[in-house]
């Protein structure tokens, strides 16, 4: 058999195998567009339930007031490492909120506020929550349109 | 061919690509420090009112059963040959007074650093021929919190020089490294938000000299590694193991880094 010939089959088997991979991460990464510091298309389509976007940052699965305060919300364990929450819906625009929960480091390369919708880069990422992004596009969505009625 | 060759090059780049490093204070002079002798601030300071009575009371304090216990195992003989930590390491002669500000230090080997209780394991198996203590175990952390008794009220001074500087980098390269989920460095807390509340808890500079401590969550003693291990899952990050080669170099960093505060162990943290 001609070696080069070889050579050639092996590369593009080890391509095409690369591509297959780079195309099964892709679907679950996450794609989206920042223009004027805004993401302006929600995550996923239908409609936001901002009620379950409250639940989500007040218990554990957004843990929102580890780092914020929010005073409409009575719960005594505030965290004050990120600014107030009091009046966010009034400060941004909805696409603004949403780069700041997808992309934190966008604006401020060393932010502590984890991006809430990364699940590659990351290092030596807890088995449990490995290739998950914290939250789904569905609760960040969600997420957002509360945010928004916090004027 | 040409063409998949850099295609493939090109895949592989990408895929290594786009981290943020970009941290303050990773590239700064080595030994640069976020604290300088005066801000330096144990974590004793943040603790509420009612925890540091009781740290500050030997009577009260919960750890102090762990440094009876481990004095009680110092002065006993262990197993076949009859000996006791105390008769090599009596008043008179390396009377560990002070020991605690050598760990972790280099092994025997040079090529790996041990902390305080890897030392007392070696002690035990070398010298005394005994079965050694698994790490994180009631009796391991007892004579280690019994050790580190005898030296309260002394200064933790730690020596960086050419045998552990490598460790040393190791160290404050993973105090700076982002991890987990949540993509968190130790310093991130630690170097920047001294005094700010995380949910009900205040963070501190993040210093190790109240270590062993009693933890209120756990209601045991436990190591400065299971407080490492702690962090970690904080920030989602996969724990190491108890002992395991990064934790110690990032011990030595953090030793270091609070060299001129006193130790206080057995502290009591939540
Ligand atoms: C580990 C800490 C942490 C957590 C958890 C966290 N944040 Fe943040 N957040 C910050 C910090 C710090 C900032 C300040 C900006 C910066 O440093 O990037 C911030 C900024 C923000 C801002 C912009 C506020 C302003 O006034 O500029 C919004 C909105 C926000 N966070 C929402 C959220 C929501 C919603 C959640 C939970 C789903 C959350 N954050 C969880 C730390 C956190
Ligand atoms: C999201 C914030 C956060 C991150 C990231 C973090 N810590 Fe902590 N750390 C805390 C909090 C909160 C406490 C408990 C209060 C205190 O003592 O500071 C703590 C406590 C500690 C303590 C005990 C201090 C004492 O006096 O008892 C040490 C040591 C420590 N951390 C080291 C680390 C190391 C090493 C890392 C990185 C691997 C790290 N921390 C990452 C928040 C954090």
């Amino acid at each position: 058999m001609n070696n080069k010939y070889n050579i050639f089959l092996l590369a593009t088997i080890f391509t095409l195998c690369i591509f297959v991979l780079q195309s099964v991460e892709a679907e679950s990464e996450s794609v989206y567009e920042i223009r004027n510091n805004q993401i302006m298309e929600p995550l996923v389509e239908g409609l936001p339930d901002p009620m379950n976007g409250r639940e989500i940052v007040i218990s554990r699965i957004g843990n929102c007031l580890a780092c914020h305060k929010i005073s409409s919300i009575d719960e005594s364990f505030q965290g004050n490492i990120g600014p107030s929450l009091d009046g966010v819906g009034e400060r941004y625009k909805e696409g603004e909120l949403r780069l700041r929960l997808v992309n934190p480091y966008y604006l401020n390369p060393e932010s502590l506020m984890p991006s809430f919708f990364q699940n590659k880069n990351l290092v030596r990422v807890e088995k449990k929550y490995s290739g998950k992004t914290i939250l789904t596009a569905r609760q960040i969505e969600d997420v957002i349109s509360w945010l928004l009625t916090l004027k | 061919m040409k063409f998949f060759l850099s295609l493939l090059l090109f895949s592989l780049i990408n895929s290594v690509a786009g981290r943020t490093e970009n941290i303050k204070g990773i590239n700064d002079n080595l030994y640069d420090r976020p604290y300088s002798i005066g801000e330096l601030k144990s974590g004793r300071n943040f603790l509420q009112k009612e925890t540091l009575e009781m740290e500050l009371d030997d009577f009260d304090n919960p750890g102090m059963i762990w440094v009876e216990r481990g004095k009680e195992l110092f002065n006993s003989v262990l197993e076949k040959n009859n000996l006791s930590c105390n008769q090599c390491h009596n008043t008179n002669k390396n009377s560990l007074i002070g020991a605690p500000s050598n760990f972790p230090k280099l092994n025997k080997d040079n090529i790996s650093l041990i902390n305080m209780e890897q030392q007392i394991n070696i002690c035990i198996v070398d010298y005394m021929e005994a079965r050694p203590y698994p790490l994180e175990s009631r009796e391991l952390l007892s004579l280690s919190a019994y050790i580190a008794y005898k030296s309260k009220g002394l200064p933790m001074d730690i020596k960086i020089d050419s045998s552990n500087e490598k460790f040393f980098k190791r160290g404050k390269e993973l105090y700076f490294e982002r991890i987990g989920q949540m993509n968190l460095a130790c310093n991130q807390c630690h170097n920047h938000l001294e005094g700010k509340y995380l949910r009900a808890e205040q963070i501190s500079q993040g210093h190790i000299n109240g270590y062993p401590s009693y933890m209120m969550r756990w209601g045991v003693v436990a190591s400065v590694h299971r407080r490492f291990q702690f962090c970690n899952e904080q920030a989602r990050a996969e724990p190491l193991e108890i002992g395991h080669p990064d934790y110690n170099a990032l011990q030595l960093y953090i030793a270091w880094r609070g060299s001129g505060l006193l130790f206080e162990s057995p502290s009591i943290r939540r």
